[in-house]
């Protein structure tokens, strides 16, 4: 009798669990996505105004130092636009006449954040557009860096109906191919489940250092080039001793971050 | 657990939860809570063997997989697995030792820290990991165990007001 009760839990068990593994294959997602949605939609709204509060109330104190600082950063930012414009003038020219245009635009989608899962192990985001906007698996995801300009902040994973899943460049499945802005050194940045990513195969002569900032070298077929990623807080040498490895700071601030562009493009060879 | 308590304060009660969390997400950083796993390990001891326990732990390793970017049936069945566990384990030892749902608790969270590292190492190419990063993951790791073995302290207190189970 007793092996016999213990038999059925087993059974009931395993009917479960293969109910379970079987639901994954079956498109449940995206009915629990419809479900939920309505509920992201709420505790971002709330999630919004509270942070709102916070920002507004809370931290007036810093606000003063803040305008100081950003008034004499914006006088040199003054002076190295008129260097810029100039260069731009020059490049133009130079454009026309070896008629080269790098310059490749995307259709945008402008999506909300409403949700973010993320613990030591994995780093999600729930956006409210999915395939009804065109948005499909591996697209990049981008945001607005405060005073810098476009910054990548991950890549599409899960594409449904009305909503997707976005991984953060720092989720442990990401990569994707940079370069050093000063330098031009190329190298593949990984993301670990932590705040920093790594850089990893940045040749031995490479001369970046602290402080120099990541972008997307396009030569993966999938990001633009020129999405700014981060700022690298630290360079050693790989152990293996081929290569150089670097530590860099991702320049989006994911806790302040509410709506997030989908750049519609498909990787330009099949990966 | 009885349908009428599934409906009217199990359900109500990871409604709740799921909302706070998800405010709570969109304010501050939040790595080290794992609300449905706490949830589902406070409540295995309380649970009557039965379908709607199963439903229950079920739905919430549904709702813990949809959290990240994990398959469903991995946390389902880690749940249903443990609330077996701790049946079979307690008809073992005919009668409840003092520290036993500690010392079970600390099992279970040692095997789902095994479980996410797993899951975790699978999605990571092994060759980008230095010193530094093993030292992270093990203290992120034990951070991890030590706030959601608080919380499933926390949520037992919450559960046996709400399922008026007596200790």
């Amino acid at each position: 009798m007793k092996m016999r009760r213990v038999v059925l839990w087993l059974a009931l068990f395993f009917l479960f669990t293969g109910g379970l593994y079987v639901l994954q294959y079956l498109p449940i997602d995206s009915f629990f996505g419809y479900l939920l949605k309505p509920l992201w939609r709420a505790e971002a709204h709330l999630g919004e105004r509270l942070r709102a509060f916070f920002q507004s109330y809370l931290l007036l104190t810093q606000v003063q130092g803040e305008n100081r600082a950003l008034k004499e950063k914006l006088l040199a930012l003054e002076q190295e636009l008129t260097y810029y414009k100039e260069r731009e003038v020059l490049y133009q020219r130079l454009e026309a006449l070896y008629q080269i245009n790098f310059e490749t635009k995307f259709p945008q989608v402008v999506a909300k954040i409403i949700y973010k899962g993320i613990d030591p192990y994995s780093e999600v985001l729930v956006i409210d557009k999915g395939s009804r906007e065109g948005l499909l698996p591996q697209m990049p995801v981008l945001a607005y860096v405060q005073g810098m300009g476009v910054g990548l902040v991950g890549q599409v994973v899960e594409v449904y109906r009305s909503w997707s899943k976005v991984i953060l460049l720092t989720d442990p499945s990401f990569a994707v191919d940079v370069k050093i802005l000063r330098t031009q050194d190329r190298a593949i940045l990984k993301g670990k489940g932590e705040p920093t990513v790594t850089l990893e195969f940045l040749p031995l002569y490479s001369q970046a250092q602290q402080g120099d900032r990541v972008i997307t070298s396009g030569q993966d077929l999938l990001f633009p080039q020129g999405l700014l990623v981060g700022e690298i807080l630290e360079i050693k040498k790989d152990p293996q001793g081929l290569f150089k490895r670097a530590e860099v700071k991702p320049l989006i601030d994911i806790y302040n971050l509410d709506f997030v562009v989908v750049l519609l493009k498909i990787p330009e060879v099949s990966l | 657990m009885s349908l009428r308590t599934f409906i009217l304060k199990f359900l109500p009660l990871v409604f709740v939860l799921f909302f706070v969390k998800g405010v709570l997400s969109q304010v501050i950083a939040l790595p080290l809570v794992d609300i449905y796993s706490a949830l589902a390990l406070s409540s295995v001891p309380l649970l009557n063997l039965n379908l709607w326990a199963f439903i229950s732990l079920a739905l919430l390793g549904i709702l813990r997989s949809f959290d990240g970017y994990y398959p469903y049936f991995i946390f389902s069945t880690y749940y249903i697995g443990l609330l077996l566990a701790w049946h079979h384990s307690k008809r073992i030892f005919q009668q409840e030792w003092r520290y036993y749902r500690a010392f079970f608790w600390s099992l279970s969270l040692l095997l789902l820290l095994l479980l996410e590292v797993l899951i975790f190492f699978k999605r990571l190419l092994l060759f980008n990991l230095t010193y530094l990063f093993w030292f992270d993951l093990i203290t992120e790791s034990i951070l991890y165990a030590l706030v959601n073995l608080l919380f499933v302290y926390g949520l037992t207190l919450l559960l046996k007001r709400v399922l008026e189970v007596e200790s």
